[in-house]
């Protein structure tokens, strides 16, 4: 199957560098992170050791994931945490709206979840007649203008304060214009709190899930995340299946690898351990806790013994804070849920990888991510692999769309190629045209400008090196 | 004497934290009632206290303190402690290495009146402060405790260009009182 070679990242990311506020938004931002993630590690053995050890955890808990998901769901469903398993995105947001539908929930708060981003359950909601409130404050300036996030730890990170300051002024109610930060936060505090007393329900992602004690760890700063698991009075929580971990001293070193890398804070403000729903005789709290766990093709992605590695992640964002493309061309040019160096191996492995082909080329594979990365995924070898992938279906392989990504002129330029070569007499008349007139082909024809775009036009010798061996004799000087 | 509070102070203080010592409990609980009466609590609309009882608070007159402090109440509620001004709880432990507050907050109030006013007071024993996270990790036992806090200075955001902003939706300001003997209050 032949699809046509998508280039949205390609075309997204050419815009993008043509608008400098955006850069300069972007720079200084990462350079921000990056300079404080640095602070937080000043002994690169110290940094090794606790890698090694996060990165040790996260493998060893990924091979018994099965094992460990069972673990936790008779553990958390003793604690009285209601769990559901979803396979797809779409049977998520139905078991969602039905734990809504059933305690009559008409408003939903939310803290901050990138499966549900990966969910868009925000609109599906919409569509169905019930209201969620981003309130994370970076998901909510985002959300005011109907954005996606272009980070995954400050999704309005691509804004800068003016920016919002209008958008305050416009989309809030009674609000001033001012560029004050403190006193644009305010603003939004008192939009949301409001919200959460009101809210029927709130929901929440997971950071991790301890499978010996059936508990739910959410890492965050605000404090939203804590009003969004106990004001309203019905919790639901999401998550990847790939969340869990054995016992809960694992925790500790994640959560310390996890807040460094990420925001270069050594721990985050809040950091919250979700047991179990109110208890008898309590009067607030919520009620009921439901768990979501979504699968949406990481159990496929868990069965490549080299692929698993991406379910490592722990979704700290540095890989992209440390690309030389995403610092340049912001999140939003990915048009994926997840945007930089995880998102391009992570989004073609989830929606297939002729799908999203423009994702797996969009990198120099420096090796940036791989270097930062807290659980040393490999994410150069993975896009290479994935490359791979894209263009070969070979037999073993279970990605999603392998062989998809091969388009119509490629299978030609193969197929002419691989007859040229086979035929000697063939193979010396092509050489003796593109030695004559390889020079003389404009850079900007069809096909070549492919490669000039961005690099300028090879010369051909004017003499193969056949010949030229035919003319001069072979010499050993 | 804990060898460990230098170092939480100065971990706390570096997170916009404020931390006070006191060698007893009469002293720390004259210093919350002067730190009442300054931050304007009353029993006008906005401006009560919360405090969800813990250890601390017995044989600590509790009516005596609430006819000394109007607007104080000891009975929380959702409603109560998004309209006060001050919440004030106990803590069960202390992380040294990164001024980080421990809580078992099974209690739902505990939970409410650390997160919705604008001002949470935190009592907590010097001898709870442990080195670090891994000490508290053995001491937990989560599937006894429905929800464990770790607190750890304000409330705070950088989702704006990244500049810190204190006080987003939980308090904007952390007052921890740490209490020398505090065995003999809760013995
Ligand atoms: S791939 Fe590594 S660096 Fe990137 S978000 Fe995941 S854990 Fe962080």
């Amino acid at each position: 199957m032949h699809v046509e070679n998508e280039v949205i990242f390609r075309d997204a990311a050419a815009k993008a560098l043509l608008d400098p506020q955006l850069r300069a938004n972007f720079r200084r931002a990462m350079d921000g992170l990056i300079s404080k993630r640095l602070a937080q590690f000043p002994d690169p053995r110290d940094l090794q050791d606790l890698r090694d050890l996060s990165t040790a955890i996260r493998s060893r808990s990924l091979l018994n994931l099965p094992e460990l998901l069972e673990q936790f769901e008779a553990k958390a469903t003793e604690n009285g945490i209601q769990v559901h398993w979803a396979e797809t995105c779409e049977e998520a947001n139905e078991l969602i709206l039905g734990i809504l539908r059933s305690k009559g929930a008409r408003t939903l708060v939310k803290g901050k979840s990138m499966v549900s981003e990966e969910m868009h359950l925000n609109d599906f909601l919409e569509r169905h007649g019930i209201e969620a409130l981003e309130s994370d404050l970076g998901e909510y300036i985002i959300q005011l203008d109907g954005e996606t996030p272009s980070h995954i730890i400050m999704p309005a990170i691509h804004k800068n304060k003016d920016q919002i300051a209008r958008q305050f002024s416009q989309k809030i109610k009674d609000a001033k214009y001012t560029e004050d930060v403190d006193e644009l936060t305010a603003m939004a505090r008192k939009v949301l709190r409001q919200k959460f007393l009101e809210a029927d329900a709130g929901l929440s992602g997971v950071n991790f899930a301890v499978a010996e004690t059936g508990t739910l760890c959410l890492v965050e700063n605000e404090g939203n995340g804590r009003m969004s698991t106990h004001v309203p009075p019905l919790h639901i929580a999401v998550m990847g299946l790939e969340k869990v971990v054995a016992r809960l001293e694992e925790v500790a070193p994640l959560y310390a690898i996890l807040t460094r890398s990420a925001t270069g804070q050594a721990v985050s403000t809040y950091f919250n351990l979700i047991t179990a729903p109110r208890g008898a005789g309590e009067m607030d709290g919520p009620q009921e806790v439901h768990l979501v766990i979504l699968d949406n093709g990481r159990s496929r992605i868990y069965a490549d013994p080299q692929l698993r590695a991406t379910l490592r992640c722990i979704r700290c964002g540095a890989c992209m804070n440390h690309c030389p493309v995403y610092t340049r061309v912001g999140g939003h040019a990915y048009e994926a849920v997840y945007p930089g160096p995880i998102g391009k191996i992570l989004t073609p492995q989830m929606e297939g990888v002729g799908v999203r082909h423009d994702l797996i080329h969009g990198s120099s594979l420096c090796g940036a991510c791989a270097e930062v990365c807290p659980v040393e995924i490999p994410i150069p070898e993975i896009l290479v692999r994935l490359r791979r992938e894209a263009t070969h279906e070979d037999a073993g392989s279970n990605v999603a769309g392998k062989g998809t990504g091969r388009t119509a002129i490629e299978d030609w330029t193969w197929r002419i190629w691989a007859l040229v070569l086979k035929r000697p007499a063939l193979y010396r008349v092509a050489i003796w045209f593109a030695t004559r007139f390889g020079k003389a082909l404009p850079a900007g024809a069809p096909l070549i400008r492919n490669w000039t775009r961005s690099r300028t036009k090879p010369v051909p010798a004017h003499r193969s090196l056949q010949e030229r061996m035919r003319a001069e004799g072979g010499r050993h000087d | 004497m804990n060898s460990h509070f230098e170092a939480f102070k100065t971990r706390a203080e570096a997170v916009s934290a404020e931390v006070h010592r006191f060698t007893g409990k009469e002293e720390a609980l004259a210093f919350i009632l002067a730190f009442l009466k300054e931050a304007g609590v009353s029993d006008a609309p906005e401006c009560g206290a919360v405090w969800s009882a813990g250890p601390f608070l017995e044989g600590a007159r509790s009516e005596e303190l609430r006819a000394k402090v109007p607007g104080l109440t000891f009975e929380v509620t959702r409603e109560g402690s998004a309209a006060a001004k001050v919440g004030i709880s106990q803590m069960d432990w202390a992380i040294a290495g990164t001024g980080t507050l421990v809580q078992d907050a099974t209690g739902v109030e505990k939970r409410l009146v650390s997160t919705l006013p604008p001002i949470h007071v935190a009592l907590i024993g010097a001898d709870r402060i442990l080195e670090d996270m891994g000490g508290v990790l053995e001491r937990l036992r989560p599937d006894q405790l429905n929800y464990i806090s770790f607190i750890t200075g304000p409330s705070r955001t950088a989702d704006i260009e990244r500049v810190l902003t204190i006080g987003v939706h939980g308090p904007g300001r952390l007052i921890i009182v740490v209490v020398d003997a505090f065995e003999e209050v809760t013995a």
